[in-house]
Parts: C-alpha cells; structure tokens; sequence
C-alpha cells in the first residue's frame, strides 16, 4: 500500500514538524496550547490580564435581559455584577455539544481554582435560540455547570439583539428544510464588574487557568479601588 | 523549570491535578506526533487514542465525542456510530468560524425567516457537518473542543462522568474500528 506519496510525506514531515514544535513550545507552555492570548507570556502565573482588555471599556451596566427559573417566572437581570463581585457572561444554546459546554466547563473550573473567591464570581449564560431553550431546559443546563447561575432567555429578538449588541456579539439561527436548525453565535465571553464595564473578554478556548489567573487579578483591582 | 512547576501544583492540590490533565494532553500528543512519525516503517498500525466525552449538562440532548486518531497511511474518516441506546444519531461536526459557514448558508437560505445579524464580532462560530475527516499518513489527527467532534444527537439518557460506551469509526480504507469512549467532567 505504501505508494511513492506515503514515502516523501514521511521523509519530509519529521523535519517541518520539528521547526513546528520548536515555535510552538514556548507558546503552548504559556496557556495550555490552545490559548489565544494576544499578549503571550511566558510564565503561567500572571501579573497582568491576559485576556482581551479594550482601551474604551463597553458599559453593558444598563442593559438587561430575563432571568428565567423553573416554574417560568421571569426576572429582569441587569448585566452589573453584585457588589464586590464580578459577572461572567456568555451567549450560547443549549444543543450546542462542543463550544458552549467547553466554556462554561472552563469557568466552573476557574471559579473552583479561586476556592473562596469562586463565589464571587457570578455566571450567566443568555440563549440564543429560545424557541428551542426553554425556562426549564435553561435552568437544567445552567444548573450543571454553576448551580447559582443566571439562566438568561427572552422571546423577543430585539431584547436579545439589543443585549448583543452592547456586547459586540452576534447570533443567528437558521432552520433548515430537513428539519434540522443551525445556529451560530460568538464564543467570547465576557467579565462585567460592578460598574457594569466589560473588564475582560475571553476568545474561545482560552481555558480555566487563565480565566482563573485574569478574575483573581481583577477581584484584587476591584478590592483596591473599593 | 519542572520543580517550579510541580510545587505550584503540589499547592493547587485538586486543582492543580486538573490543570495538569488539562495541559499534558496536548503536550504529550505534540511530541508523541513526532515519535510516530520515526516508528511509522516498523509498526504501522492504526492508533485511536484518547477517546472520551463530556458529561452531558442537565437539559441538553446534544453530546461530543473528541479522540486522536493517526493512520500509518493515508486514509479518510468517513463515518461514526454509537449503539441506539446511546444517542438517535450520530455525525461527524466541525466547529468553524461562522464567516466561512455563514456566507454559503445566507446565499442558500435567502430571506428565510432567521433572526440573521450581521456577522461582526469576527469570532462567531458554528458547527457544520462534514463528509470526511482526511488522515494522511502518520499524523495525529485531533477530534477536540472547538474543532471536529463526533456529535451525538438525541441523546437517550444523559452522559455521566465514568459511563463508557462504544464507537464505531469508519475508515475508508481501513475498515470499521471500534473503540470505548469514557465519559469524562470535561
């Protein structure tokens, strides 16, 4: 089977794939390989944000969206974290099995590595396809991944896209003939303080420890400041 | 460098047992990718390693399979199933960036009745379902978070954390394989 293309694919991928290693090492040591962090360190404990920080900092404090609970009450939910306290959000739908269960796998995980702190952290995750998500699917799948979290869903697309705009992000959900639906939506997610300023924005994949390493420096900044 | 890092760990604790796993998958594969490559003359064999599943959150009935996969030649992923009892039905996904998927979906779609905005955060993604997954000889091929995934539609029970199941990989030219996936936190 091994046909003269099998040969020089072999002989010349050692080499390329050594250069290849070489660059990546000192990248992927930093934030566990899959990282995009713009601002690449070399050391794994942080002395500065290594998440996405904007110059202009978006004020989402006066937006809302509602927080829905089993049982279908609805309660209006200002994207302002608590005093003290920081807020996680993330937009997202609960069919989606590879980019949405990553990162809200990725915040339990930081919040648990802050131990006390953890509960500091507040997390809310907003649908974007809520014909499909309901009140009682929401809290279900919120619940799995931080039971004191803010399941957020509204019906109407204006709330929603009004919410995503001041976040910067977009969604779209397209219902395809053979009955199935395909959504995309932005995988950023997103630090609120007090203030209702985004404080952090995290690419997908950014991975616990730098979530980790990014909310107990700016739980320490919130501190100094209060 | 290594002693730094264990005694960071050894004070993380659990945590920084997690981190390690964590880390360590990607590590080791880079590096095994290249030992491969030397060893693929003297034993080629079909590698699938690695093959494991989130735990399925509450409310869901949507699941991922992720592996590594290296073929000692050149050949295609063409297929995946897990038995009825697991899932309805199962596909081979790619996590993309919406822009590349977006674009032909809009022009194919028209003015259906989406809630379709503009595609500006640049960082959009979407899934879609692929053919093929090729596999060129001697390569480790990922199926990771935020790539390809065999997706699990309609899940029968939820995936809990220590529940194996089995998947059946089909390969162009190798055959069906079958191998054990573990249901893992993440």
């Amino acid at each position: 089977m091994a046909s003269p293309r099998d040969l020089t694919r072999t002989a010349a991928l050692p080499a390329a794939l050594l250069v290849a290693a070489l660059l990546v090492a000192g990248v992927a040591l930093a934030g566990c390989g899959s990282g995009s962090d713009a601002e690449g360190t070399t050391t794994t404990k942080a002395d500065q944000i290594q998440g996405i920080v904007r110059d202009e900092p978006l004020q989402v404090g006066d937006l809302s969206l509602p927080e829905v609970a089993a049982g279908d009450t609805e309660t209006p939910f200002a994207f302002r974290a608590d005093d003290g306290k920081l807020l996680f959000v993330a937009f997202g739908y609960t069919n989606c099995p590879d980019v949405c269960p990553t990162t809200l796998y990725d915040i339990k995980k930081a919040r648990k590595q802050l131990g006390a702190d953890g509960d500091r952290v507040q997390v809310a995750f907003a649908t974007v396809d809520p014909e499909r998500d309901t009140a009682d699917v929401m809290t279900q799948y919120l619940g799995s991944f931080a039971t004191d979290g803010h399941p957020l869903r509204t019906d109407d697309p204006d709330q929603l896209h009004a919410a995503q705009d001041g976040f910067g992000v977009t969604s779209s959900v397209v219902k395809n003939a053979d009955g199935s639906t395909d959504v995309s939506h932005s995988a950023r997610s997103f630090v609120v303080d007090d203030q209702g300023d985004v404080v952090v924005e995290w690419s997908f994949g950014t991975g616990a420890d730098v979530m980790a390493s990014d909310l107990e420096l700016l739980l320490a900044q919130q501190d100094g400041a209060s | 460098m290594k002693t730094q890092t264990l005694t960071r760990t050894a004070t993380g604790l659990v945590v920084g047992a997690l981190l390690l796993t964590g880390c360590g998958s990607s590590d080791s594969s880079s590096s095994s990718t290249t030992a491969a490559e030397k060893t693929t003359t003297t034993a080629p064999s079909l590698q699938i390693d690695d093959v494991w599943a989130r735990q399925s959150p509450m409310g869901t009935s949507a699941g991922a399979v992720y592996l590594e996969i290296t073929s000692p030649i050149d050949d295609e992923l063409v297929g995946a199933s897990v038995p009825t009892d697991i899932a309805g039905t199962t596909e081979i996904h790619e996590t993309v960036m919406a822009d590349e998927g977006e674009a032909s979906t809009t022009e194919a779609m028209g003015d259906d009745d989406t809630s379709t905005t503009e595609m500006g955060g640049g960082d959009a993604m979407t899934m879609r379902p692929v053919e093929s997954i090729e596999l060129p000889a001697g390569e480790t091929v990922k199926l990771a978070p935020g790539g390809y995934h065999i997706m699990l539609l309609d899940l029968v029970e939820p995936l809990e954390v220590g529940d194996t199941f089995e998947v059946t990989l089909s390969l162009q030219v190798a055959g069906d394989r079958t191998v054990t996936a573990e249901v893992r936190e993440g």
